[in-house]
């Protein structure tokens, strides 16, 4: 039942709770088991949505040979599978560049306590799921409704998680965000300064874009 | 139970309450699906009101009139409502045509007398096109139709072949074999929309080959199994008995084979 509380927790009253997760130093299984059960059911339901959404428009059989010859089921594991790894590497990612950027900005906490955090943090993901559950009736406007919901999402993992880094590694609040912000934003930035310079490289060079 | 452990169960319950409701529920069809349309082909019965339909040729021929021997029909058609049917009796066949006091129309029909058989021939242009024919003569029917709305429906048939090259036309074909003779019905399509329905005695052996583009070809044979094709080729049965061949181009196409 605690466990059920710390989740309750970060919804209703994020602050108290994220200080006694990092105070009562939780197990790290607990962060891992939070990622891997939100993010499954987040990818199971739009799996599930986006079948309703397909069917929705037009039989598969019809419309979309390849659906028909590709069974939907295999289709959505697939969907399942990689958008959970996808999520457990961006955990693992995500919290050894905000220990990385904790670290610089004078933060005393370790990576175990930093996973920790932004495990409980995926939490934010009952905004994305729970729209989901009028895909049957309503299959495009609850996509949107759950594409809204991540958004949501977004800002209360930013929040929530920067609570938890400021409780951690006993920093400002101000620079808590910073360090759950800037490790994405340096990435996006690096990504796109790299594609700006290859561009004329490739161009010049005249290989294969 | 604390305020922070109904919230943690109520997520926990609604999240898997998601799931559920979205693997349990069934899903929308809006978009009307092929497959519905194709259940229930638009058939258009022809001379729907003796207001707009007028009767412009009429015809019969008795058995004894085409000495009983065994009569071809050769039809090419386009722009009319076709309706096929079987005729007891002693006549051989009976024709009427009926035009619409709209549209132009025109047609032909001419019966080639030879030696050890008889040919209708039949050319007909936006009309309503009624055709009964004596299903204990008739050994050969081919059939070419452009945007035709066609409707055979023969039974107690004891040997027939049969020939159809479609294009944009929707068809209704029911075909009752008696005897399991070697029959040949060969069916062409492009842009058209086929149910059929076809018999053959206990024992007889049915071949279909199936050759579809874009196409959604649906064949259940009893005892055979079925076929299901998109784009490709498929055979199924064996030889010996009725033989089916089935070519179709962006065509939908559902066919039952029953004994």
């Amino acid at each position: 039942m605690k466990f059920l509380s710390r989740i309750g927790g970060l919804i209703i009253a994020p602050k108290d709770t994220m200080r006694a997760i990092v105070h009562e130093r939780r197990e790290l299984i607990e962060a891992l088991a939070v990622v891997l059960f939100f993010s499954f059911t987040q990818w199971m339901a739009f799996a599930l949505a986006l079948r309703h959404l397909i069917t929705y428009l037009a039989e598969w059989r019809s419309i979309l040979p390849l659906a028909y010859a590709w069974p939907p089921r295999l289709t959505s594991s697939i969907v399942i599978a990689l958008g959970v790894t996808v999520d457990f590497l961006l955990w693992i990612l995500l919290s050894v560049g905000s220990y990385i950027a904790a670290r610089a900005f004078e933060g005393s906490g370790d990576l175990e306590i930093t996973l920790l955090v932004l495990g409980y943090a995926y939490v934010s993901k009952t905004f994305a799921i729970v729209p989901l559950m009028f895909s049957p009736l309503m299959p495009l406007a609850s996509l949107v409704a759950s594409l809204v919901g991540c958004l949501v999402g977004l800002v209360w993992f930013i929040y929530v998680s920067s609570l938890g880094m400021s409780e951690a590694h006993g920093l400002s609040l101000e620079k808590a965000v910073f360090a759950i912000v800037l490790p994405p934003l340096v990435v996006i930035g690096v990504l796109a300064i790299l594609s700006l310079v290859m561009l004329p490289i490739r161009i010049f060079m005249r290989w294969p874009i | 139970m604390s305020r922070e452990e109904m919230a943690g169960l109520a997520i926990v319950f609604l999240v898997l309450l998601t799931i559920l409701i979205e693997a349990v529920a069934p899903a929308q069809v809006r978009m009307e699906a092929p497959q519905k349309f194709e259940e229930k082909p638009p058939t258009l019965k022809i001379r729907p009101s003796e207001r707009w339909m007028v009767e412009v040729y009429s015809e019969e021929k008795s058995l004894s009139e085409l000495e009983y021997k065994p009569l071809l029909v050769v039809m090419d058609v386009a722009g009319c409502s076709v309706e096929v049917n079987s005729l007891g009796e002693d006549v051989a066949y009976r024709i009427s045509i009926f035009k619409t006091s709209w549209s132009k129309y025109h047609y032909e029909v001419k019966l080639l007398r030879r030696e050890d058989v008889n040919v209708l021939r039949l050319i007909a242009r936006g009309v309503g096109l009624h055709l009964e024919l004596n299903p204990s003569v008739v050994r050969y029917i081919n059939m070419s139709c452009k945007g035709v709305v066609l409707e055979v429906a023969l039974l107690d048939v004891e040997t027939l072949s049969m020939e159809i090259n479609a294009l944009g036309c929707t068809m209704n074909l029911t075909l009752i074999y008696t005897q399991s003779a070697k029959n040949m019905i060969s069916l062409d399509l492009a842009g058209s929309a086929l149910l059929g329905r076809i018999e053959v005695p206990e024992g007889g052996s049915v071949l279909i080959k199936a050759d579809a583009f874009s196409s959604l070809v649906d064949v259940k044979a009893e005892e055979l199994g079925t076929i299901h094709l998109l784009s490709g080729s498929q055979v199924l049965g064996e030889a010996g008995g009725l033989e089916i061949e089935l070519n179709c181009s962006s065509s939908m196409v559902k066919l039952n084979i029953g004994r």
